[in-house]
C-alpha cells in the first residue's frame, strides 16, 4: 500500500430529479488499500460504486482515475474515457452478475474474451481463478445450480478474469451465512495482498473493521468521515460496555447502590446486568465493592470495546436526531456482540494463493 | 473471437432456456407442420351444417335437399321458419335455407338463405356452396324448359323445310319453262336468217355459171399451154441431134406425156366437166326453185312470228321475275330452317349459356401452396420479433448486463451480436421449414430462388429489427412477448389472411400499403407463386431497404 491514489473524487454529486443522491463528495482512494464504504441502506452506497466507474454519471463534480504504465500515471476521467477505464477495474456487484444459464467456466471465458484477453490468457486466469474460488469442481455446473456462496465466489472472479489493479465489491457478503461471508473475506485479502487495490461496501461494520485499511461513512449522500477504523473508532465511540452476571442477582440494589460518575447508562439485560462507561477500571472497583456488602457472588464479567457498529450508530446519532434505519444484521450483531476478537486480523496469503493473473492485453495498471 | 463467442453465448442461453427454446426455436416448425398436416387432411367439402323448411315439399325442395345431402352436407329439416333461423343465431346449422311453396316451372321460385355474417371467414364460402346446390337444381329446371323450347323449333323447322321443298320445286318447274320460252324466242328469231340464206342460194346460181366459164377459160388456157410445151419438145428433139440416148428417150417420154395429158385434159373438158356442170346448174335451178318456194312461207311465217315475238319476251320476263321472287323466298326459308334448327342451340347452351371457367394465373394449384408464402412470413414475423425483443430484454435486464457494461466492448457490439444471432437462428428455421415443406408441398415453391431468398432475407432482417424495438421499449420479457404478440396480432388483422383489405375502410387500406406483414407476404407470394425476378420487385425491396434503415437508425 502507498501513497499513489487510483481514483480521485471531487465534489461529485449526484442527482435523481429534485431527490440528491450524493451531494460533495471529495476524497482519494489510494493504490493497493482496501476501502470500506459504509453507510445505512439508501446512502448511496451502490450508486457511489456505479459512479466510480461511470455506469451512472455524475450530475456534478469529476471522478478521476489513474492508470499506472510503464511511461508513467496516466489520468482519465471515467466518462470520458469509459473503455479504457473499464478495462481497469473488476466489478462484484450486489447481486451476482453473470450468466445462469452458462456454467462456471462458460462465464469466465465469455467475459475474459469480452475484455479482450488472448486464449492462452483465458485457459491460464480460469485455471487460477477456479482453483483460488474453489470453483475447480464446479467448473462445468450451470452457474444457476451453484450455491449463494459459489456464486458470489463466482462472480468475483469473473469480475478478476481480465486480472484487474483494482476491485470493485458491492455488499460481497449480503445473504451470505458467517462461514461463507469469513470464506469471501479470506479472498479479497489474498486479492489485496497481490497488490489490487479493493473498494467495497458492506453492512457487516465488525468484518470491514479488521479488513480494511480505510472506511468511508457516507450518510445521507454526504461524506461523514474517511479514515482508518481505529481512528474512526476513537473519534466517535469511547463507551465500553461491562456486563456482569450475579448470584443471587440482586440488580436492582446493586443499580441502586453502584453512583460512579462515569457511568454512562446501566440496564437489566435477562441475567446481565449492563453497565456502559467511558472508565471502566473505575467502574469495576467501585462494582466489586457494592458487590461485596450485598454479599452478591461475581459469576461472570466482560468488557465489550468499542466497534464499528457503535461508531456507526454514535455517528447516525449525532449526526441526525432522526432515526436512520439500520439493517437489522447490523443491529443484532451489535446487540449481540460480546466477543471482542470476533473476527480474525488479517493474515498474509500463503504462496501458492498467490494471484498471478494474466493482464488485459492493453490493460493500464 | 469476440463474436463467436457472444453468438455461443446467445445461443446457449435460448437453447438452455427451456421456454425460449420451445416458444422460439421448435414453436415454428411445429406450427408449419400442423397447419401442413391441416390442410394436407383437408378436402374442399365442408363439415356444413344446413337447416332447410319449406311449407310444402315440392320436387325442387326435394331436390336440393338430395343435393345437399349427396355433397355430404348435414341437412336438418325444420317444421317452422322460425326455429330454422333460431338455430342460425345459436350456431346449430350454418345457414337456413326456406323454399317457398310454388312448383318449380310454372313460375320463378323463391329460395331465402339465412347466414350467420359474423362467420366472416367461412359465410361466403357457405353461400357460394348453396348457391351452387340451388343452381344446380335450377339448371336442371332450365334445361327442361329450355328443351320443351327446342322441341317446338325443330316442329317448325321441319315445316319451313317442306314449304322449302315446294318452293325449289316451283322454281325448278319456272327455270324449265324459262328456258323453253328463251329457245322459243330464239327460233322465232332465228326465222329473218333464213331469208338472208335465200339471197345467198340465188347468188350461188350466178357463181355456177362464173365456175364453168371459168373452167373453160383454164381448159383453153391449158390447152395452149400445152400445144406451146408440144412445140418446144419438137423443137428440144430436133435441136438434139447429139444427144445422148437417155435425153432423147426422156424427150420422148415427154412428148407421150404431154399428149397423155391432152387427152385426158379433152376427156375431162369436154364430157365430165360439161355434164357435171350441166348436172349441177339443174340442180340449183332446183334448189332456188325450193328457196324461193320456202321463202314465201317463212315471210308468212315470220310475220306470224313478229305478232308472238312480243308475248314470248312478256312471258319470259313474268316467268324470270317469279323464279327470282320464289329463290328469294326458298333462302328466306333455308335460313329461317338453319335458324330453327340452329346448331349453337342445345338445351345446355339455352340453360347455360355463359360457361365460365376459372384459369389460375399461378403455376400451384392446392390450397397450402397458396397459402405457404403467407405463413411463412407470419411465422418469421412473430418469431423474429419474439427472438429478438426476448434476446434484447434478456440482455438489457439480466444481471450479467452489467458486467458486460463494465467489459470494453462496446454495447454496440452486443446490439449487432443479438441481431445476427437472431438473423442466423431464423435462416435456419426457415431453411428447415423450406426442407420440411418439400416433402408435403407437391408445387415447386422455389420458382425463383434469387428473389425468393432476398426478400426472405428482408423479411428477417425488417422483422427483426422490429423486435428489437419492442425489446428496447420493453422492461421485461413478459411485456416484450405480449407486446411482439400484440404487434403481430394487429398486423396481422389488417392483411389479407383474416379480412380482405379491399373490404376495409378506405384510412385503413390506406395505412396497410405500410403494414410490413403484407407488404412481405405479398412479394414473397410473387416470387413463390409467380416467380417473378429480383428486378421485378426491386422497387418494393427498396422501398423495403429503406424501412430497415430507418429501424437500425432507431435501434441505436
Amino acid at each position: 500500500m502507498g501513497g499513489d491514489t487510483v481514483f480521485l473524487i471531487r465534489d461529485v454529486s449526484k442527482h435523481y430529479a429534485s431527490r440528491e443522491i450524493l451531494a460533495g463528495l471529495t476524497f482519494d482512494i489510494k493504490k493497493g488499500e482496501i476501502l470500506g464504504i459504509i453507510g445505512a441502506s439508501g446512502a448511496g452506497k451502490t450508486t457511489f460504486l456505479h459512479m466510480l466507474v461511470g455506469f451512472v454519471p455524475s450530475t456534478a463534480g469529476d471522478i478521476l482515475f489513474h492508470a499506472y504504465t510503464p511511461r508513467g500515471v496516466i489520468e482519465y476521467n471515467v466518462l470520458e474515457h469509459q473503455s479504457l477505464v473499464n478495462k481497469s477495474y473488476g466489478f462484484a456487484s450486489q447481486y451476482p452478475s453473470f450468466y445462469e444459464k452458462l456454467t462456471v467456466i462458460e462465464n469466465l471465458h465469455y467475459f475474459g474474451t469480452m475484455y479482450g484477453l488472448s486464449h492462452d490468457a483465458l485457459v491460464r486466469n480460469t485455471e487460477i481463478l477456479l482453483k483460488l474460488m474453489e470453483l475447480k469442481a464446479s467448473a462445468h455446473l450451470l452457474a444457476e445450480h451453484l450455491s449463494g456462496g459459489m456464486k458470489r465466489r463466482l462472480d468475483i472472479a469473473c469480475a478478476l478474469i481480465h486480472n484487474p489493479p483494482v476491485l470493485i465489491l458491492d455488499e460481497p457478503t449480503a445473504d451470505l451465512d458467517p462461514v461463507l461471508r469469513s470464506h469471501i473475506w479470506e479472498v479479497v485479502k489474498r486479492i489485496n495482498a497481490r497488490g489490487t487495490t479493493v473498494i467495497l461496501s458492506s453492512h457487516h461494520l465488525n468484518e470491514l473493521d479488521t479488513l480494511c485499511n480505510r472506511i468511508a461513512i457516507l450518510k445521507d449522500g454526504k461524506l461523514v468521515d474517511i479514515d482508518s477504523p481505529d481512528k474512526l473508532k476513537s473519534k466517535y465511540s469511547r463507551t465500553q460496555e461491562l456486563m456482569i452476571e450475579t448470584f443471587p442477582g440482586n440488580y436492582d440494589e446493586v443499580m441502586k447502590r453502584l453512583k460512579a460518575d462515569n457511568i454512562t447508562s446501566i440496564v437489566r439485560e435477562g441475567t446481565y446486568l449492563t453497565i456502559k462507561t467511558e472508565n471502566p477500571e473505575r467502574v469495576i472497583s467501585s462494582l466489586l465493592q457494592v458487590l461485596n456488602k450485598l454479599n452478591e457472588s461475581l459469576l461472570d464479567i466482560k468488557l465489550i470495546k468499542p466497534n464499528l457498529d457503535n461508531v456507526f450508530v454514535t455517528i447516525y446519532k449525532k449526526t441526525a436526531p432522526h432515526t436512520t434505519s439500520l439493517d437489522s444484521s447490523t443491529s443484532s450483531h451489535s446487540k449481540t456482540a460480546t466477543d471482542v476478537q470476533r473476527v480474525a486480523k488479517p493474515q498474509p496469503l500463503a504462496k501458492d494463493h498467490s494471484l498471478l493473473l494474466e493482464k488485459t492485453k492493453n490493460g493500464a495498471r | 473471437m469476440k463474436l463467436l463467442a457472444v453468438l455461443a453465448k446467445n445461443m446457449k442461453l435460448l437453447f438452455r432456456n427451456k421456454e425460449s427454446a420451445f416458444t422460439i426455436i421448435f414453436g415454428p416448425i411445429l406450427i408449419i407442420l400442423l397447419v401442413s398436416f391441416a390442410f394436407l387432411g383437408a378436402t374442399d367439402d365442408y363439415t356444413i351444417r344446413v337447416g332447410t323448411y319449406a311449407p310444402v315439399h315440392t320436387s325442387f325442395s326435394d331436390a336440393v335437399i338430395k343435393g345437399l345431402n349427396q355433397k355430404n352436407y348435414h341437412v336438418s329439416v325444420y317444421p317452422k321458419e322460425d326455429s330454422c333461423v333460431e338455430s342460425v343465431q345459436t350456431g346449430a346449422v350454418h345457414a337456413c335455407m326456406v323454399f317457398d311453396s310454388e312448383e318449380a316451372g310454372n313460375t320463378t321460385v323463391p329460395v331465402t338463405f339465412y347466414l350467420d355474417l359474423s362467420r366472416t371467414n367461412i359465410i361466403y364460402q357457405i353461400a357460394d356452396d348453396l348457391a351452387d346446390v340451388v343452381d344446380v337444381q335450377s339448371d336442371v329446371i332450365r334445361s327442361a324448359l329450355a328443351g320443351d323450347v327446342l322441341m317446338r323449333l325443330q316442329s317448325a323447322s321441319i315445316l319451313v323445310e317442306q314449304n322449302r321443298n315446294a318452293s325449289q320445286k316451283i322454281i325448278n318447274g319456272m327455270t324449265a319453262v324459262a328456258d323453253e320460252l328463251k329457245t322459243a324466242r330464239e327460233a322465232l328469231e332465228k326465222v329473218s336468217v333464213m331469208e338472208q340464206n335465200v339471197t345467198d342460194v340465188k347468188q350461188l346460181r350466178g357463181y355456177h355459171l362464173g365456175l364453168g366459164q371459168n373452167v373453160r377459160h383454164v381448159t383453153n388456157i391449158s390447152y395452149a399451154t400445152l400445144d406451146r410445151s408440144l412445140a418446144m419438145i419438137r423443137e428440144l428433139e430436133r435441136s438434139c441431134i447429139d444427144c445422148d440416148e437417155v435425153t432423147i428417150t426422156r424427150i420422148k417420154q415427154l412428148k407421150d406425156d404431154i399428149d397423155d395429158v391432152q387427152e385426158e385434159m379433152l376427156i375431162i373438158s369436154e364430157d365430165t366437166t360439161k355434164k357435171q356442170l350441166a348436172d349441177a346448174d339443174l340442180l340449183i335451178k332446183y334448189a332456188v326453185e325450193d328457196i324461193v318456194n320456202l321463202e314465201s312461207s317463212a315471210r308468212n311465217a315470220t310475220s306470224s312470228t313478229a305478232i308472238a315475238l312480243p308475248n314470248v319476251v312478256d312471258a319470259q320476263i313474268v316467268t324470270g321475275a317469279s323464279a327470282k321472287e320464289l329463290q328469294r323466298i326458298t333462302t328466306k326459308l333455308a335460313y329461317t330452317k338453319e335458324f330453327l334448327e340452329g346448331k349453337a342451340y342445345n338445351e345446355d347452351a339455352l340453360a347455360k349459356p355463359i360457361a365460365t371457367s376459372i384459369v389460375s394465373v399461378t403455376v400451384v394449384d392446392d390450397r397450402l401452396s397458396f397459402t405457404y408464402p403467407y405463413l411463412l412470413v407470419l411465422v418469421i414475423m412473430f418469431i423474429g420479433m419474439l427472438l429478438s425483443s426476448i434476446l434484447i430484454v434478456t440482455d438489457k435486464t439480466s444481471r450479467a448486463a452489467f458486467r458486460n457494461f463494465t467489459t470494453p466492448t462496446s454495447d454496440g457490439y452486443h446490439i449487432f451480436v443479438s441481431f445476427l444471432t437472431a438473423f442466423i437462428l431464423l435462416v435456419a428455421e426457415v431453411a428447415v421449414i423450406l426442407l420440411l415443406s418439400a416433402s408435403f408441398v407437391s408445387q415447386p415453391l422455389l420458382l425463383n430462388i434469387g428473389s425468393t431468398l432476398a426478400i426472405l432475407c428482408a423479411t428477417i432482417i425488417l422483422f427483426t429489427f422490429i423486435g428489437m424495438i419492442i425489446g428496447y421499449l420493453s422492461k421485461t420479457q413478459e411485456a416484450a412477448m405480449i407486446a411482439s404478440i400484440s404487434v403481430g396480432s394487429i398486423l396481422l388483422f389488417v392483411s389479407n389472411i383474416i379480412i380482405p383489405v379491399e373490404t376495409m375502410a378506405l384510412v385503413v387500406q390506406w395505412l396497410t400499403q405500410f403494414n410490413p406483414y403484407l407488404i412481405m407476404s405479398e412479394l414473397l407470394k410473387k416470387s413463390m407463386l409467380y416467380g417473378v425476378s429480383i428486378e421485378q420487385v426491386s422497387r418494393d425491396l427498396f422501398g423495403v431497404l429503406v424501412l430497415i434503415i430507418v429501424l437500425f437508425l432507431c435501434t441505436k
